[in-house]
């Protein structure tokens, strides 16, 4: 369900975007999604023909998800790990105590646009 | 599709949102008004914690509570018949209260002429703290029956407050709430935190959490 919200201003901001730079059809957006930010891809995808309904720019806009990697680095033994396969433990030592290296952002990455999808101004 | 052009935008969803916010912020120093933004589960004690301080701090300051959820306005209501000024946000099902629907909230309330204005973010411990409102301060409330256990099952809550109150402890004896573990777990995510451990039914600790509003209001109103 929160995943709608942000999906909302991921599709706006694309949107924004793509007249800024006088696309007019979109081919695909690509999400990158930290694995940390709790966002499950497949709402996203379930959500996307929700949000952009009645928005012209994206009719047959396909969406791309990559995935971001919650990584850490553990501030007592300096191991690395992945946050939530260990569950925000350190499998080396058992610490709590971490540095978030990535997986915390939810980007919009890139737009594929369609030549015909051009303004020709 | 093999002659597709491609823009690389490589943004924050949220940077809109946070640009927003930021003006919000910058905004509420120009008028001199603290923005608390409440997060906390259903029930956690929102309501009844902001009626308590809000006896006390209305001694020195002009006061105002937003407040948000996707349904009804009993809150609002149990706030005006308090004889606080008040109002109440639709949030339209959104799960928590955004940059923008925080900026139309303010100019409806029309409250630059107060110092300290109240947001009751929509019960839930995800989406407020996914969502910047511009608040000058973020504050969240676990009430003793939710367990001790939170910071590790909602980190990002912990992580982006200033302030952590944990309330109801009057009703500690029938819960197992471990002070320490819960103490180390939110220092572990966000050191400078401030953490209050308070009852608004019998008014224990009410006036140390009382005592940072009115700090930071003023650190605000400096500014
Ligand atoms: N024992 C005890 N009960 C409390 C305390 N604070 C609030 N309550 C009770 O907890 C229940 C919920 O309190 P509210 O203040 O309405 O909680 P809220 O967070 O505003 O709730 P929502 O806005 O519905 O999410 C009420 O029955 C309150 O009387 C407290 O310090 N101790
Ligand atoms: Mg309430
Ligand atoms: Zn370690």
């Amino acid at each position: 369900m929160h995943e709608i919200s942000v999906l909302k201003q991921a599709v706006d901001l694309a949107e924004q975007t793509a007249m800024d730079n006088g696309v007019t059809r979109i081919a695909y957006i690509t999400l990158e999604v930290g694995e940390l930010t709790g966002y499950l891809p497949v709402f996203f995808h379930k959500y996307f023909p929700v949000v952009t309904e009645n928005k012209p720019i994206f009719e047959g806009t396909e969406l791309h998800i990559i995935s971001d990697a919650g990584e850490a680095l553990c501030k007592d033994c300096e191991a690395m790990y992945n946050v939530m396969r260990c569950e925000g433990v350190c499998p080396v030592c058992g610490s709590r105590r971490k540095e978030i290296l990535g997986g915390q952002d939810f980007l919009l990455k890139e737009i594929g646009i369609c030549p015909e999808g051009m303004n020709n101004e | 599709m093999a002659n597709i052009k491609v823009i690389d935008v490589n943004v924050g969803v949220t940077a809109e949102n946070d640009r927003l916010a930021d003006a919000i912020r910058r905004r509420n120093l120009d008028n001199h008004t603290a923005l608390f933004n409440m997060m906390a589960s259903p029930g956690s004690g929102k309501t009844t914690l902001l009626l308590a301080i809000a006896e006390t701090l209305r001694e020195d300051f002009a006061i105002g509570v937003m407040e948000a959820d996707i349904e009804a306005t009993v809150d609002a209501e149990a706030m005006a018949a308090a004889g606080l000024r008040t109002m109440q946000v639709h949030t339209g099902g959104e799960c928590a209260m955004d940059a923008a629907m925080t900026a139309k909230a303010l100019d409806e309330f029309d409250g630059d002429d107060l110092d300290i204005i109240f947001l009751e973010n929509v019960g839930n411990l995800v989406c407020p703290a996914e969502q910047d409102t511009g608040a000058s301060r973020n504050v969240a409330i676990l009430s003793i029956p939710e367990g001790d256990d939170k910071p590790l099952k909602y980190p990002l809550m912990f992580e982006i407050c200033d302030a952590v109150i944990v309330s109801k402890i009057d009703t500690r004896m029938y819960f197992d709430f471990d002070d320490d573990a819960f103490r180390e777990r939110v220092s572990e995510l966000n050191p400078d935190c401030e953490l209050f451990f308070l009852s608004a039914k019998t008014g224990e600790g009410v006036d140390a959490f009382c005592d940072w509003v009115k700090a930071q209001t003023l650190m605000v109103k400096k500014a």
